[in-house]
């Protein structure tokens, strides 16, 4: 649990469904502790990339390569080492957090069936919800409120109190923020940060938008017809070399073009 | 048609039943004037009362105070010709171009439709499609595809030809970009800002990202929770914003070369939330401090700019806030 150690390697991995090659990655990894940004437009299988680290691929696929967490290969990996990384170890937070939540439920009830599910004995539930409420600043009042009662930011923050209480090590946030407002889509952001500091949390965050991960990750990886095109620090932007990056980089509405 | 028209809201109320704090209003709206050629934008966050302004100035939700006037003829006093010729020069193009666009009807049917709707004859019909398609940038043979066989840049695109095959005069546009990818939404803005100028359109924007309406719009109201917190020229109101939260709305839009920054105050006196007439961002105010924020806030003037208002008592010794501080 060294930091700098890998916590994911993924090396050549393929994935095609009916003949398609889709997603055709030769290197991506996540140190420990470190913000990545995987960026690219719809299409460019992002999505499906994330899909396989958590073996949720759809089932005419076939993946070929490796995916490494924590030492560990989960291509082809029996259900029940998948089903104990799956959630616990590596998080998940979703565009709409909403839709993740039980309906029925309400969100205190949710979070403790989620710790039970994981063997977190009764007596640490409760410390262990305390300490993820306050790493996300939400009021404890929220774990009485069901789905329906929050709004969409804190939805976003019970998901990722959900992944503080289990103590995951990596989070996959897909689109996390991009159906928020710009107010709150920056706090959600400012959380992830916050929990990278504090908990030490590894992130890769899956985004359409290149503004926003710059301005929190420490390196940046775009993809674009399901390759890696272009890859480096935030500075690589001031200086785009693949014609992707270029056009995402021009398509960010920047406040120097105001009237 | 009427080409000098003119759709002004007074002193607009909205109140909603039913819901909490309902001694304060879901949008109180001093004044707003919308005429061809000029834009104005919106901006605030959900809850704001951006999309019940633009519902109130489209005269599908009834005031609880004050007026909308077409012409100087309030909406719903409208009737016969003026209010025909109401609706064909005020277009909305809604958030939800998904729900706005049936999936059974081809594009090129809901687009005639549009025209026939502005008076347009059915003879003309196929032709007017073909122009209208060709105007917002799509490719004529899209006319015989349906809504799910298109990408959600070309369906907003049929969205903006549908509106304007009514004629309009004035387009009020509810987060015409969100849901959509970066490089496509900027080719929105871009076609909005070229029919605006080509068809001398008004625009109404509303939208959360101060970014998004940068470009498009000479004057910004900014409204938090109900209220017109300030108002000026876009530019001014963004390089030297004078309310707090235009400050924080200003930081929260990510820029590339900026490293990011926590848009509010994360500790800040909740005993300054919601006094009965205080200043309503008190809790999440990197300034805010008691009592003075508790009190009444008043809409007011700048001394050395004098097209901008701001509600913010401490305004006046704060002066011109730092916009990426």
């Amino acid at each position: 649990m060294s930091p700098g150690s890998p916590i994911l390697a993924i090396r050549d991995l393929a994935i095609e469904i009916r003949g398609r090659r889709l997603v055709d990655v030769t290197e991506l990894s996540v140190t420990r502790g470190q913000i990545v940004g995987l960026v690219g437009e719809s299409g460019a299988g992002k999505s499906l990339l994330l899909s396989s680290i958590l073996g949720l691929l759809p089932a005419d696929a076939t993946i070929q390569g490796s995916i490494l967490f924590d030492g560990t290969e989960l291509r082809g990996a029996p259900n029940r080492l998948l089903r104990d990384v799956r959630g616990r170890r590596i998080a998940v937070v979703l565009q709409g957090a909403r839709a993740a939540l039980t309906p029925t439920l309400r969100t205190g009830t949710w979070i403790d069936r989620a710790l039970v599910l994981h063997g977190i004995p009764a007596a640490e539930r409760r410390t262990r919800v305390a300490h993820a409420l306050d790493a996300v600043r939400l009021d404890p009042v929220l774990l009485r409120r069901y789905p329906h009662e929050l709004s969409g930011g804190e939805a976003q923050r019970v998901a990722i109190a959900l992944a503080v209480a289990l103590r995951a090590e990596l989070i996959l946030a897909d689109e996390a923020t991009s159906a928020l407002d710009v107010t709150v889509q920056a706090e959600v952001a400012e959380l992830f940060r916050e929990l990278r500091q504090r908990e030490g949390t590894s992130i890769l965050i899956v985004s359409h938008d290149l503004a926003l991960v710059a301005g929190l990750a420490d390196r940046i990886d775009i993809i674009a017809d399901g390759s890696i095109v272009e890859r480096g620090g935030p500075s690589v932007l001031s200086a785009p070399q693949h014609r992707v990056t270029r056009e995402l980089v021009a398509a960010n509405p920047t406040l120097e073009q105001a009237r | 048609m009427n080409n000098a028209i003119r759709l002004v809201a007074r002193d607009l109320e909205v109140r909603y039943r039913g819901i909490e704090l309902v001694a304060r209003p879901a949008l109180a709206l001093d004044r707003l004037e919308l005429v061809p050629g000029r834009s104005v934008a919106l901006v605030g966050e959900s809850g704001s009362g951006k999309t019940t302004a633009l519902r109130a100035l489209l005269g599908v939700i009834r005031p609880s105070a004050g007026t909308v006037e077409f012409d100087g003829v309030p909406l719903g006093r409208l009737r016969g010709t003026a209010a025909r010729d109401f609706r064909r020069s005020v277009q909305p193009i809604q958030q939800d171009v998904d729900g706005a666009l049936d999936p059974r009807q081809c594009l090129g049917d809901a687009i005639a439709e549009g025209h026939r709707a502005g008076g347009g004859s059915s003879r003309d019909a196929e032709a007017t499609v073909a122009r209208l398609l060709d105007e917002v940038s799509l490719p004529v043979s899209i006319a015989t595809r349906h809504p799910h066989e298109v990408s959600g840049g070309q369906r907003q695109r049929a969205v903006i030809a549908r509106a304007l095959a009514v004629g309009p005069r004035l387009l009020l546009l509810d987060e015409p970009t969100s849901g959509l990818d970066a490089t496509v939404q900027v080719r929105i803005l871009e076609l909005i800002e070229r029919l605006r100028i080509e068809r001398g359109l008004g625009l109404l924007l509303v939208s959360h990202n101060l970014g998004v309406v940068a470009r498009l719009c000479e004057e910004t109201v900014v409204l938090y929770r109900g209220e017109v917190v300030e108002r000026g020229a876009t530019r001014a109101l963004m390089d030297e914003p004078r309310h707090p939260y235009t400050a924080a709305l200003r930081r929260s839009v990510p820029e590339i070369g900026v490293p990011f920054r926590a848009p509010f105050n994360p500790s800040a006196d909740s005993a300054l939330l919601d006094g009965p007439g205080g200043c309503r961002f008190a809790a999440r105010c990197p300034h805010a401090t008691s009592p003075v924020c508790g009190q009444t806030q008043l809409l007011a003037p700048v001394t050395d700019d004098p097209d901008r208002l701001v509600r913010c008592i401490r305004s006046p010794e704060l002066g011109i806030l730092n916009p990426l501080a």
